[in-house]
């Protein structure tokens, strides 16, 4: 894990020793870790293939040693890093342990994110969205009128064909992380698609589930 | 989060909601989406022959950021020349609508709409334009 040099500092002995969570030098909790990468947290290379199992290992042990109340005998100081660290842990492996929001943490590590596509949408997809939400607006014109079986009937369809098209993204995703991790600008390209896709499907089927 | 009264007034009266048939001449659609959160907008224009923005109506399938930052464009857009409408930034929005941080991927949203449509619409023109000189070089070749 990475830190701020200014900062990185070990509060402890004095000795620039928190590039770790733990100081090398004396073993005291590292002060800061403010520009924390995530992989680096767990100790794991920058991969978008995860062994889950492992993750949750290191996860534990890491809670373990950070937990805020073994701390609470510490100098003030060490209690709050201790509370910090145990975030920034608690957030890396929410980020990590999810396919998606661990792709799109790794997109933007490689200096890319989602938010400067917006023009690409691609067309099919779109075109299902708003299909679909016609469909939904349908539904609740029915059911103001007191007679939506048929409506629901269909979306009911819908909804499974989501689920089934959402399970083959995230399978595609899981695959072309198994694909390896290449960097390349078109392996970027293609993880973003798929992120992006994997993000419509699912806002679109959240919202055909809450109505039906 | 709470959002601007003028995000809740847009968001309750959504103004110009519908679309216009796409092929209709004239006619510029533009259709974007946020892939962070897949929201999907799409803004329609009505194009005079001379550039100047006649009508336009949204459909916006999103938060209420999204659906007021649609809805604020369409107002904001009527009467205005395709450049004027082509020139405008997102920035624009968060300020009408006091946007919070989070929400400011709407507003570039909207801003991205506008862009889409109005590229459509230009490409669609030139098609026509390059069609209607086939059309009369093939009337004169006809004379």
């Amino acid at each position: 894990m990475t830190t701020n040099p200014e900062t990185s500092l070990c509060l402890q002995c004095g000795k620039p020793a928190a590039d770790q969570l733990v100081c090398s030098g004396c073993g005291v909790v590292a002060p800061d870790g403010s520009e924390t990468d995530y992989f680096g947290v767990f100790d794991l290379p920058r991969n978008l293939t995860i062994d889950l199992d492992d993750l949750e290992r290191r996860y534990y042990a890491l809670s373990r040693e950070f937990h805020p109340d073994f701390f609470h005998d510490r100098p003030p100081a060490e209690q709050a890093a201790s509370l910090r660290l145990t975030a920034i842990v608690n957030r890396a492996y929410k980020t990590l342990r999810d396919p998606v929001p661990r792709a799109l943490y790794w997109l933007e590590l490689h200096g890319e994110s989602l938010g400067r596509d917006n023009g690409r949408v691609p067309p099919a997809l779109a075109a299902r969205v708003f299909a679909v939400q016609e469909q939904l607006e349908d539904l609740r014109a029915a059911r103001a009128r007191g007679a939506a079986a048929a409506e629901r009937d269909a979306l009911a369809v819908v909804r499974d064909e989501l689920r089934s098209d959402l399970r083959a993204a995230q399978a595609r995703l899981a695959s072309s992380f198994a694909a390896g991790d290449s960097t390349s600008a078109t392996a970027l390209a293609e993880t973003k698609q798929l992120v992006s896709e994997l993000h419509y499907l699912r806002t679109l089927l959240r919202d055909v589930e809450k109505e039906l | 989060m709470a959002y601007s009264d003028k995000v809740l007034d847009h968001y309750e009266n959504p103004r110009n909601v519908g679309s216009f048939p796409k092929d209709e001449p004239g006619v510029g659609t533009g259709v974007v989406g946020a892939p962070e959160c897949g929201d999907v907008m799409k803004l329609q224009l009505k194009i005079s022959n001379s550039g100047l923005i006649e009508d336009a109506k949204f459909k916006t399938f999103g938060c209420g950021s999204a659906i007021a930052s649609s809805s604020y464009v369409t107002e904001l857009i009527k009467g205005k020349s395709v450049e004027e409408a082509y020139a405008i930034k997102n920035t624009q929005i968060v300020e009408e609508l006091n946007l919070p941080p989070v929400k400011i991927h709407c507003s570039v949203l909207a801003e991205d709409a506008i862009k889409a449509a109005i590229g459509d619409w230009r490409g669609r023109s030139e098609a026509e334009g390059k069609k209607e000189d086939v059309a009369s070089s093939s009337e004169k070749k006809a004379v």
